[in-house]
């Protein structure tokens, strides 16, 4: 198996850059809830962060962040993330886009602190440590960055499982059928489905934790085991997308995959 | 950009790779509860990520949010939901636009707990309160109310025999220009548990 930095550093990416680029026309598609009246309001949400509600600082960030001065900054966004996906160019070389990227997806994060998740984090680790790394330049920062990546995953599957290992619901599978009963995230025939098969649903929380756990040595595991956690968390994350509408967090976490298949490759056994 | 052996290339180098092995370590750190604390308070775009995932106590119902309107007659109007929930649908494995609205929900309500379960007084100028408030507040109606309030409820998911359970109720807050307000109409500050 082989796979050049920079081949890896691209599809990295460019598989955030869809997931990334989705996000960004959902919110053009609903933009009323970055208005002023909105649960991601940047009038109110500021005042929660001194640093944001007044000084030079503030003033600057509400010039660019106030809605609906925000929506050209996501449009910005759609179009630099669209251009990472469909460039032929490799992406190493034309860091100044991937810089974009990086701040273009902190200006949601920074608005608010409500509304955003794991798939938000993880697309910003992405995109500002590839910024980091290909402004930098060179074959050890690629290498870093992509090392940086790989074990980010390993560490939120890893530290995630242990949490969930820790808790009594989850090893009995009650919180994972709880889960599977919210509106939120599921279907009413889901739930019907999950009562109609307890010990399933217990099983597959008992299988959510042990493959979580086991994620954390992915990096060390034999290339076939790896690879095989690799295949599983591929499937996790199509099921969550379709059973409970996380989408984003498909993209976000399978971008990170070329990444830990280059470190599989490199690390010398 | 440079990687042609050269000092600025050797020093730019060696930023990346300590920047990304501060903002790794930091990753690890904070997953530990006492120094979590810390390193929230100087991290206001919470760019260093806590990995959870449902974990330890995920969500186990719904939260709705319910606003009503007294009017300056001294009529008080019906709750009415915000944010009411759609039909879930396999198309939302590519596209949700709707995602953000229940998550944003789910946060500001889950602080508003937490302010309370710390006691803390000021609950009425917190964030998420006025969040709340703020977003009601401006809900496009026919008629002009004299105030409002909200309410929050919790639901235990599909086919729950749990009953709805009522977890916070605001105080009533006057909408509009003092001038427009009737002294007479009800206005009551005070909120918590209905």
């Amino acid at each position: 198996m082989e796979l050049a930095s920079g081949e890896a550093i691209s599809l990295v990416l460019r598989i955030c850059a869809i997931g990334a680029f989705i996000s960004t026309a959902e919110y053009l598609r609903n933009p009323r809830q970055l208005a002023d009246d909105g649960l991601m309001s940047w009038s109110v949400s500021r005042f929660d962060r001194p640093e944001l509600a007044g000084g030079p600082v503030g003033s600057v960030a509400h010039a660019v962040l106030r809605y609906p001065r925000v929506l050209p900054l996501l449009v910005a966004r759609l179009t630099v993330l669209a251009v990472i996906v469909l460039i032929p160019a490799p992406l190493e070389r034309i860091p100044v886009l991937v810089v974009g990227a990086a701040l273009l997806t902190l200006a949601p994060m920074a608005r608010t602190r409500y509304g955003h998740n794991g798939a938000d984090q993880m697309t910003f680790l992405i995109f500002a440590g590839a910024a980091v790394a290909l402004t930098a330049g060179g074959k050890l920062a690629e290498s870093a960055f992509l090392w940086f990546v790989a074990i980010q995953v390993c560490l939120s599957y890893g530290t995630a499982g242990l949490a969930k290992l820790s808790a009594s619901g989850w090893r009995d599978g009650s919180l994972f059928a709880g889960i599977l009963g919210v509106r939120m995230f599921c279907a009413p025939a889901v739930t019907r489905w999950a009562r109609r098969h307890v010990a399933f649903v217990r099983w597959g929380a008992r299988g959510v934790i042990g493959w979580e756990c086991a994620a954390l040595i992915i990096l060390v595991l034999p290339l076939p085991g790896a690879l095989a956690m690799l295949a599983l968390g591929f499937l996790f994350h199509a099921g969550t997308a379709v059973m409970m509408g996380l989408n984003d967090f498909f993209w976000a976490f399978t971008a990170t995959y070329p990444a830990v298949l280059y470190c599989l490759a490199v690390r010398g056994w | 950009m440079p990687d042609d052996g050269s000092l600025i290339s050797g020093v730019l180098t060696t930023l990346a790779v300590g920047l990304l092995s501060v903002w790794l370590l930091l990753t690890v750190i904070v997953q530990v509860p006492k120094a979590r604390t810390w390193i929230r308070r100087r991290d206001p775009f919470i760019i260093v990520p806590e990995w959870r995932f449902f974990a330890p106590q995920p969500a186990q119902g719904d939260y709705h949010l319910l606003y009503r309107d007294i009017f300056s007659d001294g009529t008080v109007g019906p709750w009415q939901e915000e944010f009411t929930l759609g039909p879930r649908k396999v198309s939302q494995a590519l596209w949700h636009p709707g995602k953000r609205d229940r998550k944003a929900l789910f946060d500001i309500v889950t602080q508003l707990q937490e302010y309370r379960r710390l006691k803390i007084d000021s609950v009425e100028v917190s964030t998420p309160y006025l969040m709340l408030l703020n977003h009601v507040s401006q809900v496009p109606r026919l008629v002009r109310p004299q105030a409002t309030q909200f309410m929050i409820m919790q639901s235990f998911g599909w086919f729950s025999e749990t009953p709805v359970l009522p977890l916070f109720i605001s105080g009533r807050h006057r909408i509009g220009s003092e001038s427009e307000v009737n002294p007479k109409a009800p206005s009551d500050s005070r909120s918590g548990m209905p």
